[in-house]
């Protein structure tokens, strides 16, 4: 069989059989029970590369993307703008192709862009240390639950209201069948969970993890929770679902955190239906070597030459294997590389002006959508380019009547105490425009009337 | 001032004012950031982030690409990498609207193509593994291995079988397997390979104690040899009561020729990244699909795509799943690469990669053995494991010879692993190769061993013609600078 991915020819396969000493291939495959051997064919055509195409843009085409609409649907993933250079350089196929950087003095591009990443999520977070990626926002928090839990040995942790319930349910399932005791506080509106979280706080606490800007949208982490949380003699993980926000937020650390992980598909990779996206983790440097995954770090050839490798290898899996820090081997390098693209192209005027950009969207909107009599706000200062609003009637009847009219206006909330029967969950990026949002107040009145 | 020779970082090309992207400015009358963001929230610390013309960003990640070594650039037998070839087709199809610009949380009126792909996926990956369901939320290989280990934690736990706390892992095993068995809360205990560098059923017996929860296992394994007891094993493991796992690293060495499904397995993962040629991107993204057999199916995570008379539909109606791995529903369009590689080779064709892979893993191995110790002397499945040079009086070592390899213009194999192979050096070829390739590769090393007689100096300096020579590694973990 000649096949483009297959280069090697009936001839070459002859003259390599004969090297080895055999009649055909099948031979090498004698190893293989004659029971279970070449008893699983099923019909599987192969397809030339033009039907495979038809075949994605038929897929393609029954989806209707957010790009077909003005959406409002953010809640832990979030359409920015991605500058068209972006793709062009993280795409170049010696990333692209390459594998982890093992050796490391044929990959010192790869380890730089590393190196970088780190440098820009610590600059970011206001950390010491950060590795280099972790699959995803969720995960991320999942591990940084089990190094606190595997450092302190303290078996109480603390989700404050408001953490995106993706990360919540990854954080649980990582933990199921450890003895830990999480404590979820319920979102309150008026109460960013200090109050509650007073009551939950015991010297047994390892950690209060705290979304900032939380899935609500709205600012939680300042100086007086840390310390209250420090008061308990906890740690403060702070999660970040948008660091585009630390433009203009304070960095996590300047406000006293100890570990900051959280979701970086903002910087500049696509929505994917979820992923790949990139997970982010950041920690004080006492955690330097309890940090879950891969790390660069920079050195010397024996010239006195910088270069960069791949260090503190004792706590990985290859090495250490079951007692190592975390089970990490892949993890996502070339979605590192697109942040640290994404940054160095805005640079920090351009991700202030998104991020200022957002906020001043979402206060926009909020303010024209709760003119509306029957729209009643959800939220209250300080928010974020996120908020709540409450409707009359169920979001289920309007969500599709706005669909028809080209808007995604949001996520749907589940019934809760807080927020009611009827809310949901606006997000506003930098792309959208007055426009877009004056013409969508309007709709929603003409739909809720 | 240290001597340097590739680019400055990003913050030491930084200059004042330059920009390298103008974000959409949005046309409300402006208002300033501290009208909407309390004191207490805004940074005070300053942002001290790159400023680069757009230019400059794209010189500098030039450059940084031309320092760095993919699969195209060359020869690539790094083993248990399966690093084949990434074919550009698949970094085509992701970029369609419809698929990069999906909301995860999009109601599944808007997602019936996207649900359609990946339930196509999930079928295709169970036929060909033998498997009853497959999940694709977990993110890579090592995370594929965390679900199943939480699988069989929680069934354990259902079944009331909580003294079941071991899992049986050979020595020859990836580090990974042993981690992931760890942070699912198992213990681990170590099976030795036989002489003959596969598990004798023998050896295996004093191990199976009431407290074995299961077996993780590498089929071909690490030393690339097919555990030819296989059938024998999954039955000792089952009559036992435990269940086994299949680490499917090195899965492209038996695509159509055996599953893993018909051996016994109870959970298999796949590496979409290796078997099916998604590119590993400098270290990821991967994707790590789990495929169980029906009595562990309901712990499988949530949600699961299921079929109605009206299309797709997420649901999550499964009380016994053990919830869920990572945010949405797993690596999309790393999926959509594997799924278009698969479709485009059909059955026929998945068959003839390993056919092809094990192929030119064993015409090397027998060129080679002249003049490296092949440990393990027999037919090998898609890789095999040299245990240094034979005739070695100048003791050069394996890394000398890896490091000799860069100044030929190849990566070199994966080296030191596995652990029970002295001065390992793991080939594999893949099926992406020509016979010119392969013959190349084998004169190259033949000249290494003979350099290694000849001029062991020049091998233990090696490389010397990669921008920087031999890295102190010892240094930069004894003082780790981590950051600029």
């Amino acid at each position: 069989m000649n096949h483009p991915y297959l280069p090697l020819t009936a001839s070459e396969r002859r003259r390599m059989e004969k090297a080895i000493g055999i009649q055909n291939q099948a031979e090498l495959f004698q190893a293989i029970p004659k029971e279970i051997r070449d008893q699983a064919c099923f019909d599987l055509p192969a397809r030339t590369e033009w039907e495979v195409k038809k075949l994605f843009n038929h897929w393609a085409e029954l989806n209707t993307p957010v790009s077909q609409f003005v959406s409002f649907l953010g809640a832990g993933a979030y359409e920015h703008a991605i500058p068209s250079a972006l793709p062009y350089l993280v795409n170049r196929s010696e990333f692209l192709t390459a594998y982890t950087p093992y050796q490391p003095e044929l990959n010192q591009g790869l380890l730089q862009a590393f190196f970088e990443y780190q440098s820009l999520i610590t600059e970011l977070t206001g950390m010491d240390v950060a590795n280099a990626s972790l699959y995803d926002g969720p995960t991320a928090l999942a591990e940084a639950v089990l190094m606190v839990y595997n450092a302190t040995k303290k078996t109480e942790f603390v989700l404050l209201s408001g953490l995106n319930p993706e990360a919540e349910q990854v954080v649980r399932t990582y933990t199921a069948h450890l003895p830990l005791k999480i404590h979820a506080l319920n979102p309150n509106p008026a109460d960013p969970g200090n109050e509650a979280l007073t009551r939950v706080l015991s010297d047994q606490t390892a950690a209060v993890i705290v979304q900032h800007p939380d899935f609500f949208g709205r600012l939680t982490l300042c100086t007086a929770l840390v310390n209250q949380i420090k008061a308990a003699g906890a740690l403060t993980i702070a999660y970040i679902n948008d660091p585009i926000s630390l433009g203009l937020l304070e960095a996590p650390g300047a406000l006293g955190a100890d570990l900051v992980v959280g979701e970086a598909q903002a910087f500049g990779l696509p929505l994917s239906f979820g992923g790949p996206y990139l997970g982010f983790f950041a920690a004080k440097k006492d955690y330097l070597r309890n940090l879950p995954g891969r790390i660069v770090g920079k050195t010397t050839d024996q010239n006195g030459q910088e270069g960069f490798v791949l260090t503190l290898q004792t706590r990985e899996q290859h090495i250490r294997r079951e007692k190592a820090t975390s089970n990490i081997c892949s993890n996502q390098a070339l979605c590192a590389i697109t942040a640290t693209v994404y940054l160095a192209l805005l640079g920090p005027t351009g991700l202030k002006e998104v991020a200022l950009s957002s906020v001043q969207n979402s206060h926009y909107l909020y303010t024209e959508l709760t003119r509306i009599p029957i729209v009643q706000g959800r939220s209250v200062q300080p928010f974020f380019h996120e908020f709540v609003i409450a409707l009359p009637c169920c979001p289920e009847d309007l969500f599709p009547k706005m669909k028809a009219q080209g808007f995604i206006p949001g996520h749907k909330l589940p019934p809760s105490a807080a927020f009611g029967a009827n809310a949901f969950l606006l997000y506003t990026s930098e792309l959208r425009t007055k426009a877009e949002m004056d013409r969508f107040c309007e709709e929603i009145e003409r739909c809720l009337q | 001032m240290k001597k340097k020779t590739g680019p400055p970082l990003l913050n030491e090309a930084s200059f004042p004012g330059r920009r390298g992207y103008l974000p959409p400015v949005n046309d409300l009358p402006s208002l300033p950031a501290g009208q909407l963001i309390p004191p207490a929230f805004q940074r005070q610390t300053a942002l001290r982030l790159p400023e680069l013309s757009e230019m400059e960003v794209t010189r500098h990640f030039t450059h940084l690409s031309q320092r760095s070594f993919g699969v195209d650039q060359g020869f690539y037998p790094l083993g248990s990498c399966t690093m084949k070839y990434n074919p550009k087709l698949l970094e085509d199809l992701p970029n369609l609207p419809g698929f990069q610009d999906l909301h995860p949380l999009q109601d599944e009126t808007c997602t019936q193509g996207a649900l359609a792909l990946l339930h196509q996926a999930e079928k295709i990956f169970a036929s060909l593994t033998g498997m009853d369901a497959f999940t694709l939320q977990p993110a890579a290989g090592a995370h594929g291995e965390l679900t199943g280990m939480l699988i069989l934690k929680a069934a354990l736990l259902d079944q009331g079988e909580t003294e079941r706390d071991t899992i049986l892992i050979p020595d020859s095993a990836h580090g990974t397997n042993p981690a992931s068995a760890a942070l699912a809360g198992f213990k681990v205990q170590k099976i030795p390979s036989s002489a003959a560098g596969i598990i004798d059923p023998k050896d295996l017996k004093p191990y199976l104690s009431p407290q074995v929860a299961g077996l993780m296992l590498t089929n071909p394994n690490t030393l690339g040899l097919f555990e030819k007891e296989i059938l024998t094993i999954t039955r000792m493991i089952h009559d036992h009561g435990g269940q086994v796992y299949y680490d499917g690293a090195n899965l492209n060495a038996i695509l159509g020729w055996g599953r893993p499904g018909d051996m016994g397995f109870d959970l298999v993962h796949l590496n979409l990244h290796k078997t099916f040629a998604t590119p590993h991107g400098g270290g990821g993204p991967g994707s790590g699909p789990l495929g169980v057999k029906a009595h562990l199916v309901p712990y499988l995570p949530v949600p699961r795509i299921i079929q109605t008379a009206d299309g797709f539909e997420w649901s999550a109606d499964a009380p016994r799943s053990i919830g869920k791995v990572k945010g949405y529903w797993g690596h999309f369009s790393v999926v959509i690469k594997a799924l278009a590689y698969i479709l485009q080779l059909g059955y026929d064709g998945l068959k003839q990669v390993s056919a092809d892979a094990v192929l030119a893993a064993n015409y090397l191995q027998t060129l080679l053995k002249e003049d490296y110790n092949l440990p393990y002397d027999q037919f090998c499945m898609h890789e095999f494991v040299l245990s240094g040079l034979k005739d070695n009086p100048e003791q050069v070592r394996t890394l000398d010879l890896a490091k000799g390899l860069l100044d030929y213009g190849v990566h070199p194999p994966t080296v030191y692993f596995p652990l029970i192979v002295d001065e390992a050096l793991m080939i594999e070829p893949t099926e992406s190769v020509t016979l010119e390739l392969l013959d190349t590769f084998v004169a190259i090393m033949k000249e290494l061993a003979k350099l290694a007689k000849t001029e062991p100096q020049q091998l233990r300096a090696a490389p010397s013609t990669t921008p920087v020579g031999r890295l102190d590694e010892t240094k930069a973990a004894r003082h780790p600078v981590l950051r600029w």
